[in-house]
């Protein structure tokens, strides 16, 4: 069971993220689905982190777990030493407020409001201030949107509202950012241009940035890949200096994923 | 967050539409019902401050028009009780049949007409002539030795309705028998039950109603300058112990008990119209809360908590409470204002009552959006980011 691997595998001291043992099981119907079975991973501060795997391996599940959108059923999740599930509900909020941005794939940006306004949404139970209206027109400018500031996400294509939800998950300046394959629904040369905006901005802002994807292309040297399979890591390297990319992680997966956009 | 509140409302126009015209009917519904009540009520109060004196009947009986008693009480009553000026004997006769109409049954309720006896010569005493004598229109008065002659004042409403004026006759039936009476005066009181009364004397009233003689149906009894009604009616009953004499306020106070039965009715009417209000911004906001439940995973992933995901929702039902509210009382207003031009009762809408029917409907569109928003802010986030 997770629970006795976590006594096997303390938390490293001084990690800025952890999941220790962490097992998600939850019910669909009447079958239980175990999404994790007692993942471990240490993600460092700053850096790029791709998770990969097969679709149902439990990739998006630990993401959440990480963001503090979902409590694990087994294990841990330390952010800077602090175990998230001692946290209620509303510090659990607060945390994801503070220090979390979210990038869906879908982007699930408000159609109601404008590029502005979605981006200034994680702000609005606080009351928006003049300076936060001008942060978040700093921000759509920096990601090529300044022209696009009172547009509504109809007006807006793909590429454009992705960096919308970009601005939007960085309002706050998180230390962490944690996207969900964020060019799912782009192809390539707009998914390629997006990520780059949101490397740049990650880069810049030395925050720590985990990536669940099937687009390989979009790993550079330097980059960690996690992979996962039936709710387990099952690989952990980096991407090696020089151009091509593992060819198993550009094999399969990535032309999955374009098959599909 | 009120901003976005306003957004997500705007956005779905017709739904928001309708849930604000199914409050604005429920609040129109209760001014109006309340405004009606209320006017129904000033028309009674008014017609009972213009009647002014004690009406003296037998104490078995409900009304004057049922009530017998002797004709000699009436001097009894002069001369025995302090403080009566005088006491007017009074016989009534329910004109079901005038002209060619069925006052009963053709006319609406406001419509029914009395005959009412009184003496001619007495009513001189009355303070300014008597309430119709002070509110003569044209014509003249009941004269002094026309007691007997079939002659009639009516009120302005009632030669209107009969097509009838001063120097033309009127004709009402006893049954099968017509009875013409020529029309001497057209009196205007502004009291919906003085102005139904047709006032003949009292001899010719005793024929139409077939009271014996020496026999009359009550009395009318005005008391001096200074004299207390109260006391007066109590000493009426004290000296004649067969007699009720009911004061304005005693009358007032028995409409009043059936004001209080009315009241509950309309009230309950009007509980219904809020319920179906209700359940209207109940179903709006559930419809939208379920519709967006993306959009609710997305503010929890971005770090609302549920506490403003709730707030969120009863933003936006307290929105159309507000509004629907604001369009309630204006339209109640104007349709009431409407309404009073072609009834005679004078329905209004009292500032109180618009301000209470606005904080109703504020109370309805937050109550009604507190599920819908205890739901939304119960949203596992991960499940509600996945509804696709």
């Amino acid at each position: 069971m997770p629970s006795a691997t976590s006594d096997v595998n303390p938390p490293p001291a001084g990690a800025f993220l952890a999941a220790v043992a962490v097992g998600k099981t939850y019910r669909r119907g009447v079958t239980e689905v175990r999404a994790l079975r007692g993942a471990t991973l240490d993600i460092a501060r700053g850096g790029v982190t791709f998770i990969v795997g097969p679709s149902g391996s439990g990739k998006s599940t630990l993401l959440h777990l990480l963001g503090a959108l979902d409590r694990p059923t087994a294990g841990r999740v330390l952010f800077e030493g602090r175990d998230l599930s001692a946290l209620s509900d509303r510090e659990l909020s607060l945390f994801r407020r503070r220090h979390v941005g979210f990038i869906f794939q879908s982007f699930h940006l408000v159609p109601a409001l404008t590029a502005t306004d979605n981006v200034l949404l994680p702000r609005m139970p606080e009351g928006i201030r003049d300076q936060d209206r001008r942060r978040a027109r700093d921000l759509l400018s920096r990601f090529g949107l300044g022209e696009r500031l009172d547009h509504r996400p109809h007006e807006l294509s793909g590429g454009e509202s992705q960096r919308v939800a970009i601005a939007r998950a960085l309002l706050y300046d998180p230390s962490l950012v944690l996207a969900d394959e964020p060019t799912g629904e782009l192809d390539s040369t707009t998914g390629a241009e997006v990520f780059g905006y949101l490397r740049r901005a990650v880069r810049e802002g030395g925050k720590t940035l985990v990536v669940v994807t099937h687009d390989t292309g979009l790993l550079e040297p330097g980059d960690r890949i996690v992979r996962f399979r039936d709710g387990n890591i099952v690989e952990d390297s980096v991407v090696p200096q020089g151009p091509p990319p593992p060819p198993d992680v550009a094999g399969a997966d990535a032309a999955a994923a374009r098959a599909r956009a | 967050m009120l901003k976005l509140a306003f957004t997500n409302l705007a956005a779905k126009k017709a739904r928001t539409l309708l849930a604000l015209l199914g409050l604005m009917i429920a609040i129109l519904g209760v001014i109006g019902l309340i405004s009606i009540s209320g006017g129904i009520e000033t028309l009674f109060h008014e017609t009972l401050t213009k009647v002014e004196g004690i009406t003296v009947l037998n104490k078995a009986m409900p009304s004057p028009v049922m009530s017998r008693i002797p004709e000699k009480d009436g001097d009894t009553i002069e001369r025995e009780v302090p403080g009566v000026e005088v006491a007017i004997p009074t016989i009534m006769f329910p004109a079901f049949q005038i002209e060619d109409k069925n006052t009963y049954l053709e006319g609406r309720i406001f419509d029914m007409y009395a005959v009412i006896g009184t003496d001619a010569a007495k009513r001189r005493r009355l303070k300014d002539g008597g309430v119709f004598n002070r509110h003569l229109l044209r014509g003249r008065a009941l004269e002094d030795r026309t007691d007997g002659r079939a002659e009639v004042m009516i009120s302005k409403d009632a030669a209107a309705f009969f097509g009838r004026d001063v120097g033309q006759k009127l004709r009402v039936w006893k049954g099968l028998e017509p009875f013409e009476l020529e029309i001497v005066g057209i009196f205007h009181t502004g009291s919906i039950i003085l102005d139904r009364q047709l006032i003949v004397p009292l001899r010719f009233a005793r024929e139409l109603a077939g009271v014996r003689e020496g026999i009359v149906c009550s009395f009318y009894v005005e008391t001096k300058p200074g004299a207390n009604p109260a006391q007066v009616g109590r000493d009426i009953e004290a000296r004649l112990a067969h007699l009720d004499a009911r004061t304005p306020e005693e009358v007032e106070s028995e409409f009043a008990f059936i004001f209080r039965d009315l009241d509950i009715f309309l009230a309950a009417i009007g509980a219904i119209a809020i319920l179906v209000g209700a359940v209207g911004v109940v179903n709006t906001m559930l419809m939208s809360v379920t519709e967006r439940v993306t959009e609710f995973g997305v503010l929890r992933a971005t770090g609302w908590t549920r506490g403003d995901v709730l707030r969120l929702v009863v933003c936006e039902s307290a929105a159309i409470g507000v509004i629907g509210g604001l369009a309630g009382c204006g339209a109640g207003a104007a349709i009431v204002r409407a309404v009073g031009l072609f009834l005679p009762v004078r329905p209004v809408a009292t500032p109180s009552l618009l301000v209470a029917s606005f904080f109703v409907a504020i109370a309805l569109g937050v109550l009604g959006g507190l599920y819908p928003a205890w739901r939304a802010s119960r949203l596992d986030p991960i499940h509600a980011i996945r509804h696709i």
